[in-house]
């Protein structure tokens, strides 16, 4: 990893087009917290870095039910399917 | 090729049925290979996803459209590309349910759908960066809401 010293105003150029830049430096000790600005080509993706565990989280517990009954009804349970049993296809 | 499953017994699944998720999922690395399983109720909108490398792993999916017509989402070129896709028009999106106790309350992952191209079996999942779309959506009404109308 790259370790770079910043203050604030001061900016990182990343690749073509992405610039970080410490916009603001709040608190201090472990409470301290910088405030980043990011600027990025609309196709490249900036996440704060937890949302990738909050989402592996969520697949784990959307691990299939095991029980046949409790899909049977989350199927029988949903307003378009009662919709679409008369319609066309 | 035959699979053994928790849920379905033993599945046939011919090789031009297997979706490949070359990167998995989150959380699910090194699942690679599913498929696509109907429930049983092809109007139903939910289908399974099944894991080929584990017998036991299985999601239900179901497409947001159904319960969120507003749900619209921008894929970067990055994740159009890793499934073959040069435009979203090539892609199905497909979120991934979380059924609790009472199914009443399962939810869809809106913030990381499920990108599958259908013509080159390939899968991705993505964040749509979209602050707006939830990890948790829930796709019935509110039971208070159900309860009322009952």
């Amino acid at each position: 990893m790259l370790v770079l010293t910043r203050g604030l105003d001061q900016s990182i150029l990343i690749g073509d087009g992405i610039e970080i830049k410490i916009v603001a430096i709040k608190g201090t000790g472990d409470g301290a917290a910088v405030r980043l600005g990011i600027e990025a080509p609309r196709n490249v993706r900036v996440l704060r870095k937890e949302v990738l565990d909050e989402v592996a989280r969520e697949n784990r517990t959307a691990q299939a039910p095991a029980s046949a009954e409790t899909l049977e009804a989350l199927l029988a349970q949903a307003p378009w399917a009662k919709e679409g049993e008369n319609k066309p296809k | 090729m035959e699979l053994q499953t928790s849920r379905f017994g033993t599945l046939t699944v011919p090789d031009e049925k297997v979706l490949g998720f070359p990167d998995g999922l989150y959380g699910f690395e090194e699942s690679r290979q599913f498929v696509l399983v109907d429930l049983g109720r092809p109007d139903s909108g939910f289908f399974w996803l099944q894991s080929l490398e584990d017998g036991d792993l299985a999601f239900v999916l179901v497409n947001p459209l159904l319960f969120a017509p507003d749900y619209e989402l921008d894929a970067i070129e990055e994740d159009l590309a890793a499934v073959g896709a040069s435009t979203l028009d090539h892609a199905v999106v497909m979120a991934l349910v979380s059924v609790p106790e009472d199914f009443r309350l399962a939810t869809a992952n809106l913030q990381a759908p499920l990108l599958i191209n259908p013509d080159r079996r390939l899968g991705r999942q993505i964040i749509t960066g979209n602050p707006s779309h939830s990890l948790k959506s829930p796709v019935f009404m509110a039971p208070q809401t159900a309860a009322a109308t009952r």
